[in-house]
């Protein structure tokens, strides 16, 4: 658990902090996608992206110096509403942290198979798997020298870009698709700058923080702005990514600029900024999700585990299992997509929870006050719900089912064991019932269903899973202490 | 143990592995095509696989708590 911490660090170490949660496997990974759907205007997408996040991240900055407690959005939220809000907020910064690592991971997979002939899932899951290991064992420090490294490697791409093969001609048309690629485009870019926030969450280890916090999230923001657009810039301008291609989009730039050693490098890069996405979600997973078990809101169950694991330890173990599940999928768009919903989602709730704070609580001191409010937050709340509207139809449906979902565990939660088992077992009798009725439809010929219906073995398992889920329905409704 | 208690565990147990089954058969339907022919016979085209992978997985890991919660109740001795 947290301790307190002196306040060490100044605005320079806080720029770096910033910066080592920003640069992400997003980049290397997301940029094609975007670049695909918006052209060469992927640059007016990523100008789109940064500043929107600027919006937000000043939003951020008076809620995490006015409450820096261990949670960040979701403390937010729970200050300003409480109740349901700050449990969906919890949730869904959870999952897009599960998918952020799920997302890394198939990058991983991705840029190693450029030095190494190995299967993207075993890769992938490998990866979770030793970056678990290490989360674990808190052996991670902030790399002054890997975000040096970067803006190298990027300076680097863009000279010799500039030197070797950038033809203004190859940008046009700039907007194949307009001002809806353009946006497109964002949905894909926006969760590029998302790890700025990494600052907020260590905002209690930096020095005068209502000065030294948005200084640095406002500074950060405008090197990755700078750093993104100038790379993608310089990276349309020698060649636009091709379908099906079995190199990475910027890999393969790198290669064509800077020779063989080029694409090496960059994929270098990109491997080690999917580990550090990677780790960056494992510790902000951990503070949401330990901010809500001290809430009450997850179960205790962890906290009284055996102390060889522990309960930190138990959160990270949890969540891996979840990215595992997903990035086994290796559906880097969809992911992608996912992740970009549930951090536009929770920016929007963010912004709201600052205009309610300023009305619930004017006296809270704040020692850095959110300029031109309250239009900051409304344009932030407006943009990015607009942005919603361009998610993937699968990734929006997949989006507001989870939704849904948290809506039944809370009240599930909040029920209490006798009502959850209940609820569990009348879900247990609408599915042996939905089974039921299909079987009887398919074999009457009512509905025509798929051949499985014509195969006796299926049919039967199907009528031995219906009474299962019925028994079990029976069994989880009855009260075993109860008196007849 | 009661036979209602021993049937209880039997149920809680069978819905428990049914859950990992389902989860592991959806893998199995989306890394191993022709594992029995899955795919075929419930006539799956690839674009819906990813949808095949979201139910199997819930019903699965609904069936593994609703096992794992009748286990508890009927198998853990209770106090009072």
């Amino acid at each position: 658990m947290e301790t307190d911490k002196t306040k060490s660090l100044g605005l320079f170490s806080a720029v770096i902090i910033s910066l080592s949660g920003a640069f992400g496997i997003e980049f290397f990974t997301l940029l094609e996608h975007a670049t695909m759907l918006a052209g060469p205007a992927v640059v007016i997408s990523l100008l789109i992206s940064g500043l929107l996040n600027i919006l937000t991240m000043l939003s951020y900055c008076e809620l995490g110096t006015s409450i820096s407690k261990e949670g960040a959005e979701y403390t937010f939220v729970k200050a300003s509403f409480g109740g349901f809000l700050s449990f969906l907020v919890g949730w869904l910064k959870w999952m897009a942290c599960i998918f952020t690592i799920s997302l890394s991971a198939i990058g991983f997979a991705q840029m190693i198979q450029y030095f190494i002939p190995v299967n993207p899932q075993f890769a992938s899951i490998s990866i979770i798997l030793i970056c678990t290991i290490i989360n674990m064992k808190e052996v991670r420090k902030v790399d002054v020298a890997a975000v040096i490294a970067f803006i190298a490697i990027f300076a680097a791409f863009n000279s010799a870009s500039l030197i070797n093969g950038f033809r203004i001609g190859n940008m046009q048309p700039f907007f194949p698709n307009g001002v809806s690629g353009v946006l497109s485009g964002v949905m894909y870019t926006f969760s590029m700058f998302f790890g700025v926030r990494a600052l907020i969450v260590k905002g209690a280890e930096i020095k005068e923080p209502g000065k030294n916090i948005p200084r640095a999230a406002i500074l950060s923001s405008i090197i990755l702005i700078i750093t993104y657009c100038s790379v993608a810039f310089f990276a349309v301008g020698v060649s636009q990514p091709r379908d099906e291609s079995p190199v990475p989009y910027l890999t393969y730039v790198a290669g064509k600029v800077l020779g063989p050693a080029g694409g090496d490098l960059l994929n270098l890069a990109g491997i080690s900024a999917a580990i550090m996405s990677i780790t960056t979600a494992m510790s902000i997973q951990t503070s949401i999700v330990s901010a809500m078990i001290r809430d009450g809101y997850m179960p205790k169950l962890v906290l009284s585990s055996p102390k060889i694991i522990g309960e930190r330890n138990l959160v990270v173990i949890s969540g891996s299992i979840l990215a595992i599940l997903f990035a086994a999928t290796g559906l880097v768009i969809f992911v992608g997509y996912v992740v970009n919903f549930a951090s536009l989602l929770i920016f929007a709730i963010v912004n709201i929870s600052l205009l309610k704070l300023r009305k619930s609580m004017p006296r809270l001191i704040k020692p850095f006050k959110t300029p031109l409010y309250p239009f900051t937050p409304i344009i932030g709340v407006l943009f990015a719900s607009l942005l919603i509207i361009f998610v993937e139809s699968s990734a929006l449906f997949l989006g507001f089912e989870f939704i849904l979902f948290t809506i039944i565990i809370y009240h599930l939660r909040m029920m209490g064991y006798k009502r959850l088992r209940l609820a569990v077992g009348g879900v247990n009798f609408g599915v042996a019932a939905m089974m039921a009725i299909t079987i009887v439809l398919a074999k009457t010929g009512i509905i025509s269903g798929p051949q499985m219906f014509k195969s006796d073995i299926i049919v039967d398992l199907l009528i031995l899973s219906c009474i299962i889920f019925l028994l079990s329905g029976v069994f989880n409704v009855i009260d075993r202490r109860q008196k007849p | 143990m009661k036979p209602i208690e021993a049937l209880a565990s039997i149920i809680g147990i069978l819905q428990a592995i049914l859950g990992f089954s389902a989860i592991i058969i959806s893998d199995l339907i989306y890394y191993n095509p022709s594992f029995f022919r899955a795919r075929e016979i419930l006539k799956i085209t690839s674009s819906y696989v990813p949808l095949y992978i979201l139910l199997l997985s819930m019903i699965g890991s609904f069936s593994i708590i609703s096992g794992l919660l009748i286990l508890y109740e009927w198998l853990i001795p209770k106090k009072g």
